[in-house]
């Protein structure tokens, strides 16, 4: 069992150790993948490797440390990207047999800023199929474990990214949450993950599955490394025409003098019947700290809560049926062979596709569809609102909202795998914010007896990461993370 | 297998149903107005951030796109007869 460092590398360390000469990015690189051959084998976090391209970045940061010149904001920082962001030359499977083979030939707006921001791109990480799954048990390429405890599941769909940082193959790497693939995973195995506000990182080159919900957003193992390098993706881009123009705010720093004075929201709805008691203890004791930092708790009400989860699977479904209709077997990835046009389209999808995204694409196509629209699809984005007054009425009286992540600790393989639908209220505390638009992040909040990771959400007002991170420093900074 | 799934999923959503939505405007967009957002706290210069320049850019990507079919005949993509008879 790999258990969590205690001297790990961070962007800060790293930065301090390039301009003092004591390691050299590529040093830092090979060290790396040499952590990763002993034991990615047990984590299956990784799906592919971007050796050359990761050499030559290390070789560029090493470069300017040789010749004196300013180091970048992420020098020599090594990182791992989920397997459906796009990286020029590099696989991008989804986690699905339908791309395999497909090499995008161009880099993600996300992954230019990275590069220009002096990042090491290690490979491309493990996740459910086109990120649909809360335990990453739909990848076609297996299952990830988590590096907490090798018979339970990383959480889902970044599960890789999240596996790959908490078990030291990485020092931050990027995941996707459209429903809470990057804050479950995050909570599982015991780091900080956080999903910025709708709009406030491009898209651009991100493989989409439902484009009113998929965020792209960072792991790491501090809350600073997380704003680090969420200032570095942040910002309008106008190759993706839902990123917002407004800009992008100072998100590092040292922590807040104090908290004094901030009002937590606690919602009601949050700590109900589902909420395992070792879990909701340590979050109750996670907001006694908060407490005595000076923030004020403030008992609020979100009573739209219990209709997030059904909301969520119309509206994702909808958008997944009608994005991943562009996977056809023509023009690129994998394509079965039939007699007639039609033949081929159909047998590629019934090969290339997994039973969950088959579950998506025929539940969003039957919620769409003529008959049944307004039913489903229309009421769906109808209660959206309604989830999204919760949220814009809960902020007219408390500053942040505190929530547990998910009501469990991370469940063995194959316990949910028959059951789509107890897979699907794993979610149950994520998805709002995700219907929301707003930001989220999950913390570490101590563990179980058994040392399973628990994980503290704190969500905040459209564009307020700063504020938000704010919050996850001094709760750091107070012990937080291991209470 | 799917069919008795999804007759389970879609009994779960009928939740919705419980609730009154007569005079809800659905939210068919997520991000309003730049101007309800806190750091700025006004209106963005621009009242159409969401539109870009309409300015030509190059996109000469087809020698890298075609090689990735199975079936590509530069400049075309080669598929199965489409017309039956």
């Amino acid at each position: 069992m790999a258990q969590r460092q205690t001297n790990r590398w961070t962007v800060a360390s790293i930065r301090t150790a390039l301009e003092s000469k004591r390691i050299s990015a590529r040093e830092l690189t090979t060290e790396f993948y040499s952590r990763i051959d002993k034991h990615n084998s047990d984590l299956n976090a990784y799906l592919s490797f971007s050796k050359e391209r990761a050499f030559a970045q290390a070789d560029r940061v090493d470069g300017l440390v040789a010749r004196g010149e300013a180091l970048p904001p992420l020098a020599g920082v090594q990182m791992a990207i989920k397997d459906v962001i796009s990286m020029i030359g590099a696989p991008a499977t989804c986690g699905s047999k339908i791309l395999e083979g497909y090499r995008p030939p161009y880099d993600a707006t996300a992954i230019e800023k990275l590069d220009a921001a002096g990042a090491v791109f290690l490979g491309k990480t493990n996740c459910d199929e086109f990120a649909m799954g809360s335990s990453n048990e739909n990848s076609a390429y297996g299952p990830v474990r988590n590096p907490v405890a090798l018979d339970r599941v990383p959480g889902g769909s970044s599960g890789g990214s999240a596996a790959a940082v908490a078990g030291d193959l990485a020092v931050v790497s990027l995941g996707t949450d459209t429903g809470g693939s990057i804050r479950q995973p995050g909570a599982c195995c015991g780091i900080p993950a956080m999903m910025p506000t709708y709009g406030r990182v491009s898209r651009y080159g991100l493989i989409a599955f439902a484009s009113s919900l998929d965020r792209i957003g960072p792991f790491g193992t501090t809350s600073d490394d997380v704003a680090a390098v969420l200032e570095v993706i942040a910002g309008r881009d106008p190759s993706d025409s839902t990123s917002a123009a407004v800009p992008v705010p100072k998100m590092r720093g040292a922590t807040a003098s104090s908290l004094k004075g901030l009002k937590i929201g606690v919602p009601e709805q949050y700590f109900g019947g589902g909420l395992d008691p070792e879990v909701r203890a340590k979050i109750e004791a996670g907001i006694r700290l908060l407490e005595k930092q000076g923030c004020q708790r403030v008992p609020i009400q979100m009573p739209h809560t219990d209709y997030a989860i059904a909301t969520y699977y119309i509206i994702a479904t909808a958008e997944a049926s009608s994005n991943l209709a562009r996977y056809d077997g023509v023009r690129y990835g994998l394509r079965a062979p039939g007699a007639t046009l039609t033949e081929m389209y159909r047998r590629s999808r019934e090969q290339g596709f997994g039973p969950e995204v088959k579950r998506r694409i025929i539940l969003g196509t039957y919620v769409l569809s003529a008959g049944y629209y307004d039913a489903y699809y229309l009421r769906a984005q109808k209660v959206r609102s309604l989830i999204a007054r919760d949220f814009a009425d809960a902020f007219l009286k408390v500053d942040a909202i505190v929530t547990p992540t998910s009501p469990t600790p991370a469940f063995k393989l194959g316990e949910k795998t028959a059951d789509p639908l107890a897979m699907y209220l794993a979610d149950i505390y994520t998805v709002t914010g995700s219907l929301a638009g707003i930001p989220g992040i999950s913390v570490p909040c101590g563990a179980t007896q058994a040392g399973l990771p628990i994980g503290m959400q704190v969500f905040g007002p459209h564009f307020a990461e700063p504020r938000v991170l704010d919050i996850t420093r001094a709760f750091e900074a107070a012990g937080g993370f291991t209470i | 297998m799917y069919r008795g799934q999804l007759d389970e999923i879609l009994a779960y959503v009928d939740k919705l149903k419980e609730l009154d939505v007569t005079n809800v405007e659905p939210m068919a967009q997520v991000l309003f107005r730049p101007a309800q957002t806190e750091t700025t706290g006004r209106m963005a210069e621009n009242p159409h951030p969401e539109l870009r320049d309409d300015a030509l850019v190059p996109c000469d990507t087809a020698k890298a796109v075609l090689p990735q079919s199975t079936d590509s005949a530069a400049p075309f993509f080669r598929v199965p007869r489409v017309i039956e008879r």
